[in-house]
């Protein structure tokens, strides 16, 4: 894992648990809220891509994982490929252009204790997300059995299993990552 | 993992990875075979939902394992555990003494660090899978709601959900199967 995310140009140092505690908290309060929201702007009828994209962000500025950028090294241990062009205007105006890897690879590449702990991490991110398929169960049971008990809700048995299905892929795309922000401790200074 | 399996009273030896390779796609087709006719033969795959779910369960108490103490491979967490334990005292009653004598010992189901690190692996596998699949769920749903496109008929909601449950199921039993199928060769027990 890294010690600091590099946001806009600038440097956060992420070293300390209760930082990184604080950005998982922050990241999954944005999406109940940006769940919550777009419900009430069309039953994300079309702006349910946007919770889809909002995960895929989380991973590329923040998170990492399933991309090079990110606090948690790339799963996959592949270092991305290096392009020793010139970045686009736009990225430099918005500091976003990829810093540059370092000869050893080190940044990206996993050692055998990070691949227990990814390893470790998705086997607790795979109970949660079956909690919730336990759910999408229970949803189309109930919508079966006990239709009345739904009627209080305001939402189509189609509707719930489309927000469910939104919920769990964006759990997919972020539970492990977190789950190793979350529980890895301090890390020490570099000397 | 454990070396034999028992179905019905008999024991089946499952050390060649070449056989446990065979029951894993046996198992699929079977499963397969059954959620193609729940699909064609009932109204409404809701109706279905608890038999498919009562399925993979008895899948995994019979055949496979891990989220219950029988089935080939051990379980995944150490909360998994039979009512009765064979170390344990005999009990008074007579049906629970018919469980107990064929529940099994605490060394049956102990794991040690090189399982745990082989159930991590075949549950990061797996979770690419279950990625993908949900994934797709997710494009059918939204198809679902598009409604007929380009003189197409449409994505009906039953066969959208179909394919969800199937994600389920396959949740369930793809880090077993996962398992089963990657083990290799057991040596004989001297």
């Amino acid at each position: 894992m890294r010690a600091e995310l590099v946001l806009m140009g600038r440097r956060v140092d992420m070293s300390r648990r209760e930082r990184r505690r604080a950005l998982v908290v922050g990241i999954y309060a944005v999406f109940a809220a940006l769940i919550v929201g777009l419900w009430f702007v069309d039953q994300w009828r079309s702006t349910g891509t946007y919770i889809y994209w909002a995960a895929m962000l989380a991973c590329w500025l923040f998170l990492g994982g399933y991309y090079s950028g990110g606090l948690v090294k790339p799963f996959t241990g592949k270092v991305p490929r290096r392009s020793y062009s010139t970045p686009s205007l736009l990225l430099l105006k918005l500091r976003m252009y990829p810093a540059m890897a370092a000869d050893d690879d080190h940044d990206y590449r996993n050692d055998e204790r990070e691949l227990h702990q990814r390893d470790r991490a998705h086997y607790q991110a795979y109970q949660a997300i079956a909690v919730v398929a336990v759910t999408v169960w229970v949803v189309a049971y109930v919508g079966m059995e006990k239709p009345h008990w739904m009627a209080a809700i305001p939402m189509t048995p189609f509707q719930m299993f489309y927000g469910l299905t939104l919920v769990t892929l964006m759990l997919i795309f972020t539970l492990p990552q977190c789950i190793l922000l979350w529980t890895e401790p301090d890390m020490e200074a570099e000397g | 993992m454990k070396s034999e399996l028992k179905v019905a009273g008999f024991k089946l030896d499952m050390r060649s990875r070449r056989r446990r390779r065979v029951l894993v796609v046996v198992v699929y087709l079977v499963l397969s075979a059954i959620i193609s006719a729940a699909f064609l033969w009932a109204p409404s795959i809701l109706e279905n939902v608890t038999l498919l779910l009562i399925l993979v369960g008895l899948t995994n108490q019979l055949v496979f394992g891990g989220l219950t103490p029988r089935g080939l491979v051990r379980p995944f967490s150490s909360a998994v555990r039979p009512l009765w334990f064979r170390d344990d005292p005999p009990p008074d009653s007579v049906i629970d003494r018919w469980f107990w004598r064929r529940s099994p010992s605490r060394k049956d189901l102990q794991t040690d660090e090189r399982d745990d690190r082989r159930r991590d692996r075949a549950l990061s596998v797996s979770y690419g899978v279950l990625s993908f699949s949900t994934y797709l769920v997710w494009v059918l749903f939204a198809m679902v709601r598009m409604g007929p496109v380009f003189g197409t008929k449409g994505v009906p909601f039953d066969f959208a959900l179909l394919v969800a449950l199937a994600v389920v199921m396959l949740a369930m039993t793809l880090p077993q199967a996962i398992l089963l199928w990657t083990e290799p060769d057991m040596e004989a027990e001297g």
